[in-house]
């Protein structure tokens, strides 16, 4: 019997990834998730990923770091939900999990870093959102109210996530695009992208206001943010020095607010 | 007493911000940032000068402090440093061989 | 939330630092402690400056936390977070420790660990595997320690902020 293979492409930060599998839940399962992410037409992606499906009680200990090594040329990929493996220079790679949405999005994020790396770009736990066509990053430790100040964005502002923000450097500077990779907001990002303006440090106060901050009190509050997936020194260095260049080129800010929707009338 | 000799550490990925060096471990992805003294101390480790020559050239000649009191506090600070892998300490001098980290790691950034 | 109840032990003055680090805790969310004990070597040693933060959402295993007990505050490093209806309650073990504490429930737990602030580097921790693998050989060995130990000098006086205890 031959199995039909299901394709389905998850376009993020302009960079699509073209999922193949023999399970047409599976593709189902995607498009749940990723709704608008999931581009039916636009140009064949470039990127391709074989998914094959386990069995339920293939997993073992769920509360693994997933850990990530370079062995041969190769990425490997490993959690006790799934193991992975991805190729860069021919730009494909296969999954092997159980059919649940958590272990493709942690592989989703772990490509989308490898493949941003060496043109500038990274992942970094921030909210992000559009205003006026620019984009604003929302940095800050857990709990500091990134969620939050996604939830209180009024109509005219566009979430581009509450949880991983996405940024790609650029000709004319960075961009942030939005991403499915939603945190406590539970609700997948607008699919666009913008110009990013500034950072915001975000503290919780009795006030609404904006304040500058030190060069290098900004390094480390964004730096601690940034997504280190992997002991690779190469790739590690590469980060670094991607965040690093980002946070000298872009105003950051301190931002302290008091959790109610006019703090969105000082971003500009 | 044996001198100290102190080199920068390999996989480290590390840039300087006016006068503070910014340092990330590949091992583990911390995140170590170095006060002016400690970049001082950082910016001398080419693995042949002795740990008592730093500290009187640039510690010293730069700050108001006892010569016995910044020594101890410097072999503190290189053991501190060399337990996660930042820095080389050896009572031999160091001849390290150039690599991609290391350059990286002398990178400046004004 | 209620407050843990505190009973009079230990000096006045220490005392009151601990009242006071609980409440700046509780109040701005930010509190900085010094350390004593030796039980989550080689992550935090004896005489760091600890920041400390409000705990978020996302807590996991591998986070360094400080939460206060028997009239003082611990730093350990959470082993399993259980999350059952709304409660929160945390494993948590120093790296050195030889055994778990038992169990810290969210009134107990004041924060996380933000940065050490050590001699002249500020260190900003990360979650990871390879610091459990170094304090398990720590674990079997004395010797280590009493190396380790050595080289930090306990920096005690009145005008260090509130102690934490690793131990």
């Amino acid at each position: 019997m031959i199995a039909t293979v299901h394709e389905c492409a998850i376009d993020i930060g302009g960079m699509p990834i073209l999922l193949r599998t023999d399970s047409s839940d599976f593709v189902r399962l995607l498009q749940d998730r990723y709704g608008s992410f999931i581009n039916a037409t636009g140009p064949r992606p470039v990127f391709e990923l074989e998914v094959e499906l386990l069995s339920l009680d293939s997993i073992k200990d769920p509360d693994q770091d997933v850990q990530v090594w370079r062995e041969s040329g190769r990425w490997l990929m490993e959690r006790g939900d799934f193991r992975a493996e991805w190729e860069t220079e021919r730009r494909r790679g296969w999954v092997r999990q159980t059919a649940n949405p958590y272990s493709i999005d942690c592989v989703l994020r772990i490509l989308h870093s490898l493949i941003l790396a060496p043109e500038g770009g990274f992942l970094v736990h921030a909210a992000s959102a559009v205003k006026n066509g620019r984009a604003f990053l929302f940095a800050g430790v857990s709990g500091a109210g990134k969620t939050t100040i996604s939830r209180l964005a009024p109509s005219d502002v566009a979430v581009l996530t509450d949880e991983i923000s996405y940024v790609r450097s650029g000709p004319h500077g960075y961009e942030a695009f939005g991403t499915p990779f939603a945190g406590e907001l539970a609700r997948i990002g607008a699919n666009i992208r913008a110009q990013l303006e500034a950072v915001y440090l975000l503290v919780q106060g009795q006030e609404n206001k904006i304040e500058p901050v030190s060069e290098i009190d900004a390094l480390q509050a964004f730096l601690r943010n940034v997504l280190f997936f992997t002991h690779d020194s190469e790739l590690v260095e590469r980060v670094f020095l991607n965040a690093f260049d980002f946070v000298s080129g872009v105003p950051v800010y301190r931002l302290t607010f008091v959790p109610d929707a006019k703090v969105w009338e000082l971003i500009a | 007493m044996n001198a100290t000799y102190i080199a920068r550490g390999t996989k480290l990925a590390g840039r300087k911000l006016k006068n503070q060096m910014v340092i990330m471990t590949a091992r583990d992805s911390v995140l170590s940032v170095l006060n002016e003294v400690g970049t001082l101390i950082w910016d001398a480790a080419d693995g042949a000068t002795p740990l008592e020559a730093i500290v009187e050239r640039k510690v010293c000649a730069g700050y108001d402090v006892d010569r016995t009191e910044a020594l101890k506090d410097a072999e503190e600070f290189v053991q501190d440093l060399a337990s996660d892998g930042i820095l080389i300490v050896s009572d031999q001098p160091i001849v390290s061989s150039p690599n991609k980290a290391s350059e990286a790691a002398r990178g400046e950034h004004s | 939330m209620t407050t843990a109840t505190i009973a009079p032990v230990g000096d006045e003055h220490s005392l009151l630092k601990f009242s006071l680090a609980i409440e700046v805790m509780r109040s701005v969310g930010e509190a900085q402690l010094t350390v004593g004990g030796a039980s989550m070597l080689p992550s935090i040693w004896p005489g760091d400056i600890l920041e400390i933060h409000r705990v978020g959402a996302d807590l996991a295993r591998g986070d360094i936390v400080v939460f206060a007990r028997d009239n003082r505050l611990v730093v350990h490093r959470v082993l399993g977070v259980n999350r059952e209806r709304d409660e929160v309650i945390l494993l948590t073990q120093g790296d050195r420790s030889p055994r778990a504490d038992s169990p810290v429930s969210a009134n107990e737990l004041l924060g996380k660990v933000r940065a050490i602030r050590r001699g002249h580097r500020n260190i900003i921790p990360r979650r990871t595997r390879w610091t459990q693998t170094a304090a398990w050989v720590l674990r079997r060995s004395d010797l280590c320690t009493r190396v380790l130990l050595h080289l930090a000098a306990v920096r005690r006086n009145s005008s260090t902020p509130a102690m934490v205890w690793a131990d």
